[in-house]
């Protein structure tokens, strides 16, 4: 996941979601709409 | 502009330019002959002589004339080779310094423009290789010749003809107003040109009416219209005034000659023959003339032509060595990182830094492109030149480390403008980075040549650039020795083996232009088909099998960049 230019988070797609992050809200976002 | 043509350091063959000047000059001075021929003939006859003792001369008179006439033709058969191979050879030039721009250059110019430049700029050119140099010798020797010629039948005569020139100043005056409106003429061309590409595609058409601006259209092109009557209507009474001015400029010639010869007949020093004679010279002289003081109007058409095949032969921004492949790259090192970020950043470079000069003034450009370049937005290259304010800095990536083993597959996930892209475009070596170093396959893409790199990286775009040819062609391009079994693996492998079977023409089916005659999945699919087939080729070349694929798919509601090994 890259934001404001750097890697911010890296993982796979579980461990991501799992974490609850960015990536998870960003994929949060997606699923809704 | 002879100095500014040896300048741009084409190969000349001056031996093949020698018999041309030859020619050229025979072609100009043997009709010279023939006045003088005649005048002795009609005094010969005035003193009684028959037909039978004048037939030799009559036969030089015919020997002259067809000798200038084949000299001629033999000139221009030779000089329009010489002088079309000069140009091509430019061209050719051209072309491969339009090869190699930076892909952001790319961004900044429209496709049209380069067209242009090739075609209509390089057909202003031309004349510079072929008409104007011949004119210019043929004239001028013919000039001399006359001179010469007047000169042996009275020194009155060609104190008469030195005179010529003065009264040609009126016509002198009147090409000075049409080369002013030349330039004029060519500002409104293209802004007639411009204005008929920015209105008149699909695209195009579909947001001015979105604008509801279709009437506005029509009212802007009906004022480009209207200028351009007024300049066509200038131009052409100023061409109008040239031609009669030149017309009168010679019948006052002839009135003064026959004045002369007149006065020089009576008083016994000259004979009739010679008076004829020097008539006759007032309209070979026509020609000559008319080649020298009529260069001005080509000679300033192809200097504006040489100007903006010059300004893309002088940028630094074309003709790049770092594009083409080298002829010995570096090795791969073969380990399992296949792709490794160290340290990555990256900064738009200003506009300025990509553009070519005379190319780049055209705005729109980037609707042009395709793939991942799509993706660069002009403004990022205005940013960059300090247009965008301090709170959107043009740097897009900051700090990025990462390396991807074979066998992975990775997903680059980030909002909008986050730089997916430009991660993509570091990863190929289409771009370098600002700061750290990216290495493909061991290699630092900083070492690589852009071809070189692509060795190793396939890529499937979001927008997909097919060229319009076979669907085989497509799929062989730029990999040699690809049968058609190879090609329909290729297509199965990718998912596309139904579409296939379905074709009527198979691997001939042409895919239109851009591709269109598929959907855009099918031609995502095409470009993985190409993907896979250059794995298979490197696997039978005998390289690494290393990084052979990755892919760029973009998701319904956000994009993402797959990487896949």
């Amino acid at each position: 996941m890259i934001e404001g230019g750097s890697v911010v988070e890296h993982g796979t797609h579980a461990e991501l979601i799992a974490a609850g992050g960015r990536y998870a809200a960003m994929h949060r976002a997606g699923g809704q709409g | 502009m002879f100095k500014r043509v040896m300048r741009l350091g084409l190969a000349v063959d001056w031996i093949k330019v020698l018999p041309i000047v030859l020619c050229t000059a025979l072609a100009a001075g043997l009709p010279v002959g023939v006045p003088l021929l005649l005048g002795r003939i009609i005094d010969a006859a005035l003193h009684g002589a028959g037909l039978v003792a004048l037939l030799p001369l009559l036969g030089l008179v015919a020997a002259f004339a067809s000798g200038a006439a084949l000299a001629e033709v033999l000139a221009n058969t030779l000089g329009a080779r010489l002088g079309y191979g000069l140009s091509w050879q430019l061209a050719r030039r051209l072309y491969a310094e339009l090869l190699r721009m930076p892909l952001l250059s790319y961004t900044t110019i429209n496709p049209g423009v380069l067209n242009s430049r090739l075609t209509n700029d390089m057909r202003m050119v031309d004349p510079l290789f072929t008409t104007v140099p011949l004119a210019t010798v043929h004239g001028w020797v013919g000039l001399a010749a006359v001179a010469i010629a007047l000169g042996t039948i009275n020194v009155w005569f060609l104190a008469a003809f030195v005179l010529v020139p003065l009264a040609l100043v009126a016509v002198r005056f009147a090409e000075g107003r049409i080369n002013a409106t030349i330039k004029a003429s060519y500002e409104i061309n293209a802004a007639v040109a411009s204005q008929i590409e920015s209105t008149t595609s699909g695209d195009a058409v579909s947001l001015v009416r979105q604008a509801r601006a279709t009437a506005a259209e029509e009212r802007r092109f009906a004022g480009l219209a209207d200028q351009s009557v007024a300049l066509a209507a200038r131009m052409d009474n100023w061409r109008a005034v040239i031609s009669v001015a030149y017309r009168l400029c010679f019948d006052l010639i002839t009135v003064l000659f026959l004045g002369i010869g007149v006065l020089l007949a009576s008083a016994g020093q000259i004979s009739i023959g010679s008076v004829v004679s020097a008539l006759f010279f007032v309209g070979l002289v026509r020609q000559p003339l008319g080649e020298v003081v009529g260069q001005r109007y080509p000679l300033i058409r192809a200097g504006m032509g040489l100007d903006r095949v010059e300004a893309v032969l002088h940028s630094p921004n074309t003709g790049l060595e770092t594009v083409a492949a080298a002829a010995r790259p570096p090795e791969p090192v073969v380990n399992d990182e296949v792709l490794v970020f160290e340290q990555v950043g990256y900064t738009y470079p200003g506009r300025q830094a990509v553009a070519v000069k005379t190319l780049s003034d055209v705005a729109g450009a980037s609707s042009g492109m395709s793939g991942f370049l799509s993706g660069v937005p002009l403004t990022r290259l205005d940013e960059a030149d300090g247009g965008g304010g301090a709170e959107q800095p043009a740097r897009i990536l900051g700090d990025i480390s990462f390396a991807v083993r074979r066998g992975e597959t990775v997903a680059i996930a980030g909002h909008s403008g986050s730089g997916k892209s430009t991660l993509i475009s570091l990863a190929c070596g289409s771009i370098r980075p600002s700061a750290g170093t990216v290495r493909l396959a061991g290699i630092d893409t900083a070492e690589l040549t852009e071809e070189d790199a692509w060795r190793f990286v396939s890529l499937v775009s979001q927008d997909v650039y097919l060229r319009d040819a076979p669907l085989r062609d497509n799929l062989s391009y730029g990999l040699e020795h690809a049968t058609d079994d190879r090609l329909v693996d290729a297509l199965h492998e990718a998912g596309l083996g139904e579409l296939l079977r379905q074709l009527p023409d198979g691997l001939d089916t042409m895919v239109g232009q851009r591709g269109k005659r598929f959907s855009g999945g099918e031609r995502q699919r095409i470009a993985i088909a190409r993907a896979v087939r250059k794995a298979f080729s490197m696997r039978s070349t005998g390289l690494p099998p290393i990084a052979p694929c990755w892919w760029w798919s973009i998701g319904h509601r956000r994009s993402s960049g797959r990487i896949a090994w």
